[in-house]
């Protein structure tokens, strides 16, 4: 299984760093067409994803990727820092639970 | 209720069925909340590990616009195209309460400067200082994929055992119930007419030796 990051240039130039291959995409239609063509190919295990494209397409890749063990994508920021905050996992909880628990907002 | 038999046979059969969709709601039940204690435990460590993860790309950005504001962009790119790669990783899988979660397994990220595979001669430190960085945070982010994976396949198994207990509590088992309790009555009713009937039949034969 590989890894595999997909971000703005300065994301994929720093992973490749730490070892790991990356592809560049620039929109949100790029961003699609490069995370459902890692879907189909059978070797990827992680995808590292910029957290300002995740943001853009999260609904439809979770759609994707709903009842599958793998790929498991993984949103991280890039250079330019957090954008969103605690949200993949408030919205987990809401989904399991039921009920909404808000983090980080006590600070 | 429409289409029962009203027999004996049928009410034990029926009887028979509540009273395992009564032992399955309650076992049911039980997997959700162990589900749901898990779910928060795990929760707990995505939290920290999510903060931690972030902090250490954060740092290692800034090494990387560290080493481009010595060395110039093109400079960097080229050399990050030297660096090696690390392994392929190997997904093995864990157990949760009769649910699947993978967990990774990578030989560790952490090379030594010859492993990594760029020229030493015209980089520096710097440089140096962002491929270690970049590999810790590498090492993170594997464990956060693998935790984040665990949350929501476990928030996807508590979705449904909370759909199937609900289902066994709000319809199959007041129906089962409901439909029990009909049969029953109608087989006395029946019960009573069959008596009336025998005690008329033997008025009337009374009647008629007389």
């Amino acid at each position: 299984m590989k890894i595999i990051t997909i971000g703005d240039h300065d994301f994929v130039v720093g992973f490749k760093f730490g070892g790991v291959d990356g592809i560049v995409i620039k929109n949100k239609s790029e961003t699609l067409n490069v995370v459902k063509e890692l879907i189909e190919k059978k070797n990827i295990g992680i995808i590292i994803i910029q957290e300002k494209f995740y943001n853009e397409v999260k609904d439809v890749v979770d759609e994707l990727l709903e009842g599958r063990l793998y790929p498991v994508i993984v949103s991280v920021p890039g250079k330019e820092g957090k954008i969103t905050k605690m949200d993949v996992l408030s919205k987990l909880i809401k989904r399991a639970i039921g009920v909404e628990i808000k983090f980080g907002e006590e600070k | 209720m429409i289409g029962v038999a009203l027999t004996r046979m049928e009410l034990q059969r029926l009887k028979k069925r509540l009273k395992l969709a009564k032992k399955g709601h309650k076992l049911l039940k039980e997997k959700r909340d162990i589900l749901i204690m898990e779910f928060f435990n795990i929760l707990e460590k995505a939290k920290n590990l999510r903060e931690e993860a972030e902090e250490k790309i954060n740092k290692a950005f800034k090494s990387l616009i560290l080493s481009e504001a010595y060395h110039g962009t093109t400079f960097i790119e080229r050399i990050s195209n030297e660096v090696g790669k690390i392994g392929d990783i190997n997904i093995s899988y864990k157990n949760i309460m009769g649910v699947k979660v993978p967990s990774f397994k990578l030989e560790d990220t952490k090379r030594n400067l010859l492993e990594r595979g760029y020229e030493l001669y015209t980089t520096s430190l710097v440089i140096d200082d962002t491929a270690r960085k970049f590999e810790e945070s590498l090492r993170y982010v594997i464990k956060l994929a693998e935790i984040e994976k665990s949350l929501i396949l476990l928030a996807e198994e508590i979705q449904k055992t909370k759909r199937r207990v609900n289902i066994l509590e709000k319809r199959v088992i007041p129906n089962l119930e409901l439909t029990i309790k009909f049969i029953q009555m109608k087989l006395d009713e029946m019960e009573r007419e069959n008596f009336m009937r025998l005690k008329r039949i033997k008025s009337m034969l009374e009647k008629k030796a007389r």
